[in-house]
């Protein structure tokens, strides 16, 4: 008895995915990874550009509407850095011993920069994850942070190939991130994405005083990631009567959505 | 040869239209909708050539997509290759049509059974330990889903009326 040829089609391209899923399962999609990556990485970066070209400019805005939007663009920029500084201010005022210590850290840690591009963003609806034009071969490794304007944390490196790796942003629900709110006591808490649309800093301390405005940065407790890298300001604060804890929302200091030039925190040794 | 050409090509087409929805119209796209075309794409294929031709780009393009998403590969190829299955045993008829209607009601039965079986699967990688996290409903959210329907409808009718009125259909299906 003979099967009708498209039954042994859908056998046998069901076969071949399962194959695929234990390839990749055991990581021997790896090379072929790469391959499409080197092969695609300067379309996307000439498609990311272009995208960002248009998507940057309306078209409909006069001369005068888009020097404004520029001005205000460089502000947002100005308030940004003053907010990395201010922090920085705050860190060597309260924190002089503890913050050189960890100066003295990452020197003897000799972290390096890695500036790279974004290229594009992940196919899945899920995820917020850019793509990037730096991979293995560059030194980057799963884990490590990357900042923009010099000092702000958008997210960390979750998967590499030799020529391109993937970021796994501050506002994807998937990420787990141990932050402190910048205040007198250094409120402890773990800051997680909504849906890529705004960031959540959950099991604060009920006794802890939070209050608007603070800045929220990286705790240093996990492998590769810096102390006081700023992440962004506690927008509103949630204080639920007999709790334990308390939660806060918290405004990123970026737009997720325009990113072009990023750079990563190597430390010396992966 | 000219058929290895004409399947160089279509890979050459996939391998584009991966890349402008997620290094160019992703730039477009908010938090919540993202843009997905591949299911259009992969329509045409099984209305101009044939169902046994669409499965196999449908495992092409699950790949590549798989390619640039955080998720184990799987995640979108199975989906992609159980939704044209059972789109095309479900309602064979619609495609033997061939009109803009039929085109129409099956991107929407497609795109639909895309995303449940997406949930099932990236559930069921998620079981297995395959991959580190699973998508949730809220996670692919219906206005995403709506918009992605609207677009590919748009896009769908477009590509129907200009494939019409190029009237090469025939050689182009000689070739698959």
């Amino acid at each position: 008895m003979r099967l009708p040829r498209r039954f042994t089609s859908i056998f046998v391209i069901i076969v071949l995915v399962i194959a695929l899923v234990l390839f990749d399962a055991f990581g021997w999609l790896g090379p072929l990874k790469s391959a499409v990556g080197f092969v695609s990485r300067p379309v996307q970066t000439q498609l990311y550009r272009l995208g960002l070209r248009i998507g940057g400019v309306n078209p409909a805005a006069d001369i005068d509407a888009s020097a404004v939007l520029q001005e205000n663009r460089k502000l947002h920029d100005d308030i940004n850095n003053l907010i990395v500084e201010n922090t920085r201010l705050r860190n060597q005022l309260e924190q002089t011993g503890i913050l050189q210590e960890q100066l003295a850290f990452i020197q003897e840690q000799n972290f390096l920069a890695l500036p790279m591009h974004v290229i594009g963003r992940s196919s899945d609806p899920a995820s917020q994850v850019i793509l990037v034009n730096k991979g293995s071969s560059d030194g980057l490794g799963i884990g490590v942070p990357v900042v923009v304007s010099g000092g702000i944390f958008i997210g960390k490196v979750s998967d590499v190939t030799s020529e391109t790796a993937q970021v796994r942003l501050a506002s994807d629900s998937n990420t787990r991130l141990s932050a402190l709110i910048q205040n007198d006591t250094q409120s402890p808490g773990l800051l997680r994405g909504e849906h890529g649309l705004a960031l959540r800093m959950e099991l604060i301390p009920q006794l802890e005083d939070v209050k608007e405005g603070q800045v929220v940065i990286t705790s240093g407790d996990e492998d590769f990631i810096p102390k006081g890298l700023v992440i962004g300001k506690v927008e509103t604060v949630d204080k639920p009567q007999g709790e334990l804890f308390q939660q806060a929302s918290v405004e990123p200091l970026v737009d997720f959505h325009k990113l072009e030039i990023i750079t990563a925190i190597l430390p010396h040794q992966l | 040869m000219r058929s290895f050409f004409s399947r160089f090509l279509l890979f050459l087409s996939l391998l584009f239209i991966i890349l402008l929805q997620v290094s160019f119209f992703s730039i477009f796209s908010g938090g919540t909708e993202k843009f997905f075309f591949v299911i259009v794409f992969l329509l045409f294929i099984m209305f101009v050539s044939s169902f046994q031709v669409a499965l196999a780009w449908a495992l092409v393009a699950g790949v590549l997509l798989d390619f640039f998403s955080p998720l184990n590969v799987g995640t979108f190829t199975l989906p992609l290759v159980l939704a044209l299955v059972f789109c095309f045993v479900i309602f064979r008829s619609l495609v033997t049509i061939q009109t803009l209607f039929s085109v129409l009601i099956l991107l929407i039965i497609t795109t639909l059974a895309f995303y449940a079986i997406v949930l099932v699967v990236s559930w069921l990688f998620w079981v297995f330990r395959w991959n580190v996290f699973f998508i949730g409903f809220s996670d692919i959210s219906l206005y995403n889903i709506l918009v992605q329907l609207a677009l590919n409808s748009i896009l769908a009718t477009v590509g129907f009326y200009g494939f019409r009125g190029l009237k090469s259909r025939f050689i182009w299906a000689r070739h698959f």
